[in-house]
C-alpha cells in the first residue's frame, strides 16, 4: 500500500528532524524518513542554533532540555595565536581592543550590517520552496536596495569583509566561522552570503547544558507527540505522480506518496542523488567528516573555555585551496577543521571541506575505509597543531562522512519546486522551520 | 607654441547648440551616437585617445602584419543594432560565418561541431550523445533566447518583467541555471566525454566563475544568447576582423551627422540641479549639452568625471567593487609559411578551440586567482589571414584568446614571457611544432591598456546574476537626469554587442520626446 503524506522530510539531523515537527505541528501530514543506521551517531553538543521561536513552538522546556550560549567563537590561527568573537558586540569589540586589533571599531558596524541583509529573500533558505521561481528572483532586482544587497550577497565572502577589515587574522576567524558549515572557500562567488547567517538574529550557537538530554532525541520525542510518522529507508527514486504530487520510491520496495520531499541539509540531500539549485550555499556538493576523540585529559586550547566554538584555519586562503580540492575530487591536505568539547572533556571536530567522491585517473570511486582514516589523520594533525600534547592523550577515534556521494549515481535534477533542497548551513533548524512555515502558508 | 595659444584661445569657449554628446568611441559609444544622430539630434562623440574603437584597433604587430586587439570573432552583436544602423549597409560584412568549431583535448583527439548548434549534434556517432546533447542544447537555446531582453537590458523593470513573466518550465530552468556551477549542470546533462569537456570550456570560457563555483553555467546562457549572422549561438569571422565592425558603426555614425572628435579628454561632467549640463574640457573650455551618454567605465564616469559627492554609498560600492581576479589574454603570432592547399586552407576557416580536461581546468582558475600562471587553459584560436582576401603573402596570423589568467595589476618582461610560454604549451597541444614557425609574438593582457575601460573591457566577467545586479546599478542608480551610461558595466557578458549602447540611446530619446529632457 502507498502511504499518502503532505511532507516527507528525509534526513538524519536536527534540522530536519525540527522540520518534521513543525510541519506536523501546522497539521500536515509528515514523514520522517531516516537512513538506515550504521554505526553510532556522532552527535555535535554545539548547534548553531536553537532560536528562541523554535523554543516556544514545541515547548522545548517540557523534555528537560536545557541549553546555553556557547561562550565565544574562537578561531585558532596559529599555535599561540587567536581571534575571539562574543554574542555581545561590545564585548567582542573590547576584547578586540585588548588584543590590538586596530579593526575593533568596526566590530559592532559590520555585525549590525550582516544582520541587515536577512531582509534579502535570497538568504533564509535562499529560494527555496518559492511557488514561482520567477518570481522570486525578480524580487531580488525590485528596488535598489535589495539588488545592491544581492549584489554584495552574491560576491565573495573575502570582498565583503574587505569592505570592512583590513586585520588579516580576524578576517580569517569570521570566514572560517562562516564558511566552515558550507564548505566554501572565501574567494568565491556567492560565499559572502554565508556571513550575513552567523549575524542573524538567534544564530548565536547553543551549547547542550551539561546533564540535559541530547537535542536530537529530544527532537525525535516532539516529532512522535505531533504525530510524525518515523520509518527507516533512502529515497531512490521520485516520479510525478500528479501535478500536486511526487511518488517517492524508497528502498524495500516501498513507495510514498507526498506533497513534498524536503530536505534539510544539502548532505541529506546528496545522500538522495537531489541537490540544491539555487543557493551558493548549497553548491558545495562536498562532504562532511565528523570525528570524535575521546580523550583521557582535558585539551586545553591557547584561548576560549571549554563552551567555545572553534576553527582552525592558518588563513582565508586556506578555505579556498581546501574547498578547490575537494571539488578536485582529493581530500584536502590541510583541512579547516571546527571543533567542540564535550562535557566530558572529549572533543567532537568536523570538516564539511571532502570530496562527496573521489576523481581518479581512471573515473569516480566512493569513499573508502583508508579514506576515512587519512582525513581522520589530518584533522587529528591540525588538532594537535593547536592542542599541546593532544596526540598523547587520544584514547579513541571515531570517525563518520556525511553525505558521502555514490559514484554511480548520477545526480538528478531537481528542477521540481516539489523537492525542497535547504540551502543554508549555519542556522539549520530555524531555518528549516521557517521554510516549512514558508511552503505550509503557500501550498 | 600654436597649440598653446590655442589652449589659451579656447580655454574660456562654451560650445552650445548641441543636443547630446556621447563619451567614449568604443563600439558601445559609436553605436549609441549613430543612434541620437539618425534620432535628429545634434550629437557630438568625445574620445579621450587618438583612435576610435577602444579596446579594438588594428596595429601592425611585425613587419607588415596587422593584428586587431579587442574581440576577433562575433557572436554577440545586436541584431536590433545591426538594423537599425543600417550597419550592413555601412560595410559590416563576414569573410566567413557559421563557423564550424574543431574542438581539441589534451589526448590529442578533436571533434568538430557545426555552427549550425541544433543540428551539429547529428553528426556525432552514438546516438545517445547526439539526443543527450540536442535536449541540452535545446533547453539552454530556449532560455537564452528568453533572457535576449534581460541580457541587452539590466534595468530593473526589465529584469522584472522578464523574470516574473516566465512561464513555469522555464523560470525553474532560471532559477538552476542561474545558480548553479557549470559541472552540476552539464554532469548531469551530457555524458562524460569530449562533448562535456568541450561544453565545460565554453562555459567558462571569459567567465570569471570557475567550473564548480556558484553562477557559472550562466555564462553559456548568455554566450548562447547572441547571433551572428542570423543563427543563434553561432561565430561570425567579420571582413577585416572586428575593426570592420568599427567602421561600420563609424560610418553610421558620421552618416547620422555625428561629430566625431579624437584626442579630446573631458576633465569633468557637469551637473547642475540633478541634471546632465555638458562637459569641461581637459584643455579648458565647456560643451553644453541636455543629453551625456557615457560609454567608459563606471568608475571613470561616476568617481572621475562627475564625483564621490553626488552618489550614494551604495552605489559607489557597487562600481568600486574589486574586479575579478582573473583576465583573459591576448596572444597574435606571425607564423612563417603559408597554407597552400585548399584543405588546409578550409581547415584554417575554423575556430580552433583547446578544452583542457575538467580537472586541469579547475586548477587553471584556482591558479589564476591565487596570482599564479596556470598550467592548462582554454585556447580559443582564428587565424585572420585565412579569411581575409590577400592577408597572408608570406606569413599567417594566428589570433588567440586564452583563458584564465592571472588578472595581473602591472606585468614585467618576465612575467610576460613565462605567460607567453604557458599559453604556447596549451597550443602545442593541437598545433604540435608551431614554436618553430613562430616568427613574431604579441602579447596583450589587461594591464596593458592606458585606459581603464578598455583592461575592463579584456577583464573576465563575474557570474551573471551579479552582473545583472551592477549593471542595473550602473545604468540607472546615479538618478541623474538627461545622463546615461553604457559602459562596459553595462554589457552583460563578453563580446562585441552594442547592446548598451542601443538602450542608453533611445533611453535617452524616449526621454526628449516625451520632455523629461528639454532640448
Amino acid at each position: 500500500m502507498t502511504a499518502t503524506v503532505d511532507f516527507l522530510m528525509a534526513g538524519d539531523d536536527e534540522a530536519c528532524l525540527a522540520a518534521a515537527a513543525a510541519a506536523a505541528k501546522s497539521g500536515a501530514r509528515t514523514a520522517l524518513l531516516r537512513p538506515p543506521k550504521r554505526g553510532p551517531r556522532i552527535a555535535s553538543t554545539t548547534h548553531c542554533a536553537v532560536p528562541n521561536f523554535v523554543w516556544r513552538r514545541f515547548d522545548l522546556h517540557e523534555y528537560g532540555l536545557s541549553l546555553e550560549p556557547a561562550s565565544a567563537r574562537v578561531t585558532l590561527t596559529a599555535s599561540d595565536e587567536a581571534v575571539s568573537t562574543f554574542a555581545r558586540p561590545r564585548e567582542t569589540e573590547e576584547t578586540l581592543a585588548e588584543a590590538g586589533v586596530a579593526d575593533h571599531l568596526l566590530w559592532t558596524a559590520f555585525s549590525d550590517d550582516m544582520a541587515g541583509f536577512s531582509a534579502c529573500p535570497v538568504l533564509n533558505g535562499g529560494l527555496a520552496g518559492a511557488r514561482s521561481g520567477g518570481a522570486a528572483l525578480a524580487a531580488l532586482f525590485r528596488d535598489a536596495r535589495t539588488r545592491s544587497a544581492f549584489g554584495q550577497l552574491a560576491g565573495s565572502c573575502g570582498v565583503l569583509l574587505d569592505d570592512y577589515f583590513s586585520d588579516a587574522k580576524l578576517k580569517t576567524h569570521v570566514a572560517a566561522h562562516a564558511l566552515s558549515r558550507a564548505g566554501l572557500g572565501g574567494g568565491e562567488d556567492g560565499s559572502a552570503m554565508a556571513l550575513p547567517e552567523l549575524f542573524a538574529e538567534d544564530a548565536w550557537p547553543v551549547r547542550i547544558a551539561d546533564g540535559g538530554p541530547p537535542l536530537y532525541e529530544t527532537l525525535e520525542r516532539v516529532c512522535r507527540n505531533f504525530g510524525v510518522t518515523m520509518r527507516e529507508g533512502r529515497v531512490l527514486e521520485v516520479a510525478a505522480e500528479d501535478a500536486k504530487h511526487r511518488l517517492v520510491s524508497i528502498s524495500g520496495d516501498e513507495k510514498i506518496k507526498t506533497r513534498y520531499l524536503f530536505f534539510a541539509t544539502p548532505e541529506a540531500a546528496a545522500a538522495a542523488g537531489a541537490r540544491c539549485n539555487h543557493s551558493p550555499l548549497g553548491v558545495g556538493g562536498a562532504a562532511t567528516a565528523v570525528m570524535r576523540l575521546t580523550l583521557k585529559d582535558r585539551a586545553v586550547p591557547a584561548a576560549g573555555d571549554e563552551k567555545a566554538v572553534f576553527q582552525i584555519a592558518d588563513d582565508i586562503a586556506e578555505l579556498q585551496t581546501a574547498r578547490d580540492e575537494a571539488a578536485d575530487g582529493r581530500l584536502p591536505e590541510q583541512p579547516p577543521v571546527e571543533f567542540e568539547f564535550t562535557e566530558k572533556g572529549d572533543i567532537i571536530a568536523r570538516t564539511a571541506y571532502c570530496p562527496a567522491v573521489f576523481r581518479e585517473e581512471n573515473g569516480l570511486r566512493g569513499w573508502t575505509g583508508q579514506d576515512r582514516q587519512a582525513i581522520a589523520a589530518r584533522m587529528k594533525e591540525r588538532l594537535a597543531s593547536r592542542l599541546e600534547g593532544l596526540s598523547q592523550k587520544v584514547v579513541k577515534t571515531e570517525v563518520a562522512i556525511l553525505g558521502a556521494g555514490d559514484p554511480e549515481r548520477k545526480t538528478r535534477l531537481a528542477e521540481d519546486e516539489n523537492i525542497i533542497v535547504q540551502p543554508n548551513r549555519a542556522g539549520a533548524i530555524g531555518a528549516a522551520v521557517k521554510l516549512v512555515d514558508k511552503v505550509v502558508r503557500n501550498g | 607654441m600654436a597649440e598653446a595659444a590655442l589652449q589659451t584661445q579656447f580655454a574660456g569657449r562654451i560650445e552650445g547648440g548641441i543636443d547630446a554628446i556621447v563619451l567614449g568611441a568604443g563600439a558601445d559609444g559609436l553605436a549609441a551616437a549613430a543612434y541620437l544622430g539618425k534620432a535628429g539630434f545634434t550629437t557630438v562623440l568625445l574620445e579621450t585617445g587618438a583612435e576610435i574603437g577602444g579596446v579594438i584597433q588594428s596595429r601592425e604587430f611585425a613587419p607588415g602584419q596587422l593584428c586587431t586587439d579587442g574581440e576577433h570573432l562575433i557572436f554577440a552583436l545586436d541584431p536590433i543594432a545591426i538594423e537599425d544602423l543600417d550597419l550592413y549597409r555601412f560595410g559590416v560584412s563576414y569573410a566567413s560565418r557559421r563557423l564550424e568549431t574543431a574542438y581539441f583535448f589534451d589526448d590529442g583527439r578533436m571533434f568538430p561541431l557545426g555552427g549550425d548548434l541544433q543540428g551539429a549534434a547529428n553528426i556525432l556517432p552514438d546516438e545517445d550523445l547526439v539526443a543527450r546533447l540536442s535536449a541540452f542544447v535545446r533547453d539552454v537555446f530556449e532560455l537564452a533566447v528568453y533572457l535576449r531582453p534581460a541580457f541587452a537590458n539590466p534595468a530593473a523593470e526589465v529584469l522584472e518583467k522578464v523574470f516574473a513573466a516566465a512561464p513555469s518550465a522555464l523560470a525553474r530552468r532560471l532559477l538552476r541555471y542561474g545558480f548553479a556551477p557549470a559541472t552540476d549542470v552539464l554532469d548531469t546533462m551530457l555524458p562524460d566525454g569530449p562533448v562535456k569537456t568541450a561544453m565545460m570550456s565554453e562555459a567558462c570560457f571569459r567567465s570569471a566563475a570557475p567550473p564548480d563555483e556558484a553562477f557559472s553555467f550562466m555564462n553559456l546562457v548568455r554566450r548562447w544568447a547572441g547571433e551572428a549572422s542570423g543563427l543563434q549561438g553561432a561565430n561570425a569571422y567579420p571582413e577585416g576582423g572586428a575593426a570592420g565592425v568599427i567602421n561600420a558603426l563609424r560610418r553610421s555614425a558620421q552618416a547620422a551627422g555625428v561629430d566625431i572628435r579624437a584626442a579630446t579628454p573631458i576633465k569633468s561632467i557637469l551637473i547642475e540641479w540633478d541634471r546632465a549640463a555638458g562637459v569641461e574640457l581637459e584643455g579648458g573650455g565647456q560643451i553644453r549639452a541636455p543629453i551625456i551618454v557615457a560609454a567608459q567605465n563606471a568608475r571613470r564616469v561616476f568617481m572621475d568625471l562627475i564625483g564621490p559627492t553626488g552618489i550614494g554609498i551604495d552605489f559607489q560600492r557597487a562600481i568600486a567593487a574589486a574586479p575579478p581576479k582573473i583576465a583573459t589574454g591576448r596572444l597574435h603570432l606571425a607564423l612563417k609559411g603559408v597554407a597552400r592547399d585548399e584543405k588546409t586552407k578550409a581547415n584554417m576557416r575554423r575556430r580552433l578551440m583547446y578544452a583542457p580536461r575538467t580537472d586541469a581546468l579547475r586548477l587553471a582558475f584556482a591558479d589564476a586567482r591565487a596570482g599564479n600562471i596556470p598550467e592548462a587553459m582554454t585556447i580559443e584560436a582564428v587565424f585572420p589571414s585565412a579569411f581575409d582576401a590577400g592577408a597572408a603573402e608570406k606569413m599567417h596570423v594566428f589570433s588567440i584568446m586564452a583563458h584564465p589568467l592571472p588578472a595581473d595589476e602591472t606585468v614585467d618582461d618576465a612575467r610576460r614571457e613565462e605567460i607567453t610560454k604557458a599559453i604556447l604549451r596549451n597550443l602545442e597541444k593541437f598545433a604540435p611544432s608551431i614554436e618553430q614557425r613562430i616568427a613574431a609574438v604579441d602579447l596583450r593582457l589587461p594591464s596593458d591598456f592606458a585606459d581603464a575601460a578598455d583592461s575592463k573591457t579584456m577583464a573576465a566577467k563575474p557570474g551573471v546574476l551579479r552582473q545583472w545586479t551592477l549593471a542595473g546599478a550602473a545604468t540607472t542608480a546615479a538618478n541623474i537626469s538627461g545622463l546615461y551610461f553604457c559602459g562596459p558595466e553595462a554589457q552583460i557578458g563578453a563580446g562585441l554587442s552594442c547592446a548598451a549602447g542601443r538602450v542608453a540611446a533611445k533611453a535617452a530619446i524616449r526621454s526628449a520626446k516625451r520632455g523629461v529632457i528639454a532640448l
